[in-house]
């Protein structure tokens, strides 16, 4: 049975951890309105976290917003980096969102086949 | 929406549109009543009677992204036909309180689902608000979580570090499980 004297272990470690970390910049945003929601977007932001914690990289963010207006391409994840570059993931799963981690987040490469635009492409 | 628990994430990301900064989610299950009910109460900026009154018609929306809004008129659906309903009560500067309630055994009832994912979501994507769930039953057992309790022990961590919601959703799972059972 889990405890909250768990909490006193991570916030040790993260403390530790925070006063290393450089600061990317790079934000995931998962679109989280009704639309994303119905489509699946709860578990996608739940393996991008766990994905992050997984490799131990600490210095990117995930956060839900709104509706982003393409409700038919639900659930979006957008990447966003420092200079606010943005990239538009869209019909995303769990599976997906683990190459984004790997790729996009780690190595640098725009998944190309995930992105909105090979989408409008089909 | 698969679960409940969906319904539940769909419901507070209005409250926080509303600019709440205090969200209270109640679930209770009656075995002996056989009612099931989510209540989601917020500090929020409140809705006029104007909009009460047409709330939970799908063609009505703050938003402007589109012209539909399906989130509460899913929810009250989703009440109704467990024999169950849905209460919204607003008051403007106030807040909003939406109160749902399931039949238990009815066939048509989705499950409550993984209220510890929705709560971890919202928790690290708005680490200034403050939420809160409680779980109870007919035993009078009750548990669960408060984002107070969780910045006490936390100090300076964000409640945003990863470590912390994997903590959050595992936790609140898990209380979900003890004191509510597989329903």
């Amino acid at each position: 049975m889990k405890s909250l004297s768990e909490l006193d272990q991570i916030k040790k470690k993260a403390q530790l951890d925070m006063s290393a970390r450089n600061r990317s910049g790079k934000r995931i945003v998962v679109g989280m309105a009704t639309c994303g929601i119905a489509a699946g977007a709860r578990p996608v932001m739940s393996t991008l976290v766990e994905e992050l914690r997984t490799r131990k990289i600490a210095d990117v963010s995930v956060t839900m917003t709104g509706c982003l207006g393409l409700c038919r391409l639900e659930p979006i994840v957008e990447v966003i980096d420092a200079d606010g570059v943005k990239v538009t993931y869209v019909k995303m799963d769990a599976n997906k969102a683990k190459r984004i981690i790997a790729e996009h987040i780690i190595n640098g490469q725009v998944c190309t086949d995930l992105t909105i635009s090979s989408e409008e492409a089909q | 929406m698969r679960d409940l628990s969906l319904h539940l994430l769909d419901i507070i990301t209005n409250s926080i549109s509303a600019g709440a900064s205090h969200m209270m989610i109640r679930i209770n299950a009656d075995h002996r009543k056989d009612l099931l009910t989510i209540r989601i109460e917020d500090d929020g900026k409140g809705m006029s009677p104007e909009f009460l009154k047409r709330v939970t018609n799908p063609f009505s929306t703050t938003r402007t992204t589109r012209k539909v809004g399906l989130g509460l008129s899913l929810f009250k659906e989703a009440c109704e036909i467990t024999g169950g309903d849905l209460l919204i009560e607003s008051t403007l500067g106030v807040g909003t309180i939406v109160t749902a309630v399931f039949g238990i055994s009815s066939i048509d009832r989705i499950p409550l689902g993984n209220t510890g994912e929705t709560l971890s979501g919202l928790i690290s994507s708005f680490p200034d608000r403050e939420f809160a769930v409680v779980f109870s039953n007919d035993q009078g057992e009750e548990s669960g979580l408060d984002t107070v309790d969780l910045r006490e022990r936390l100090g300076d961590v964000p409640l945003s570090e990863p470590d912390v919601y994997v903590f959050v959703r595992d936790y609140i799972q898990e209380q979900q499980q003890i004191i509510l059972g597989g329903i």
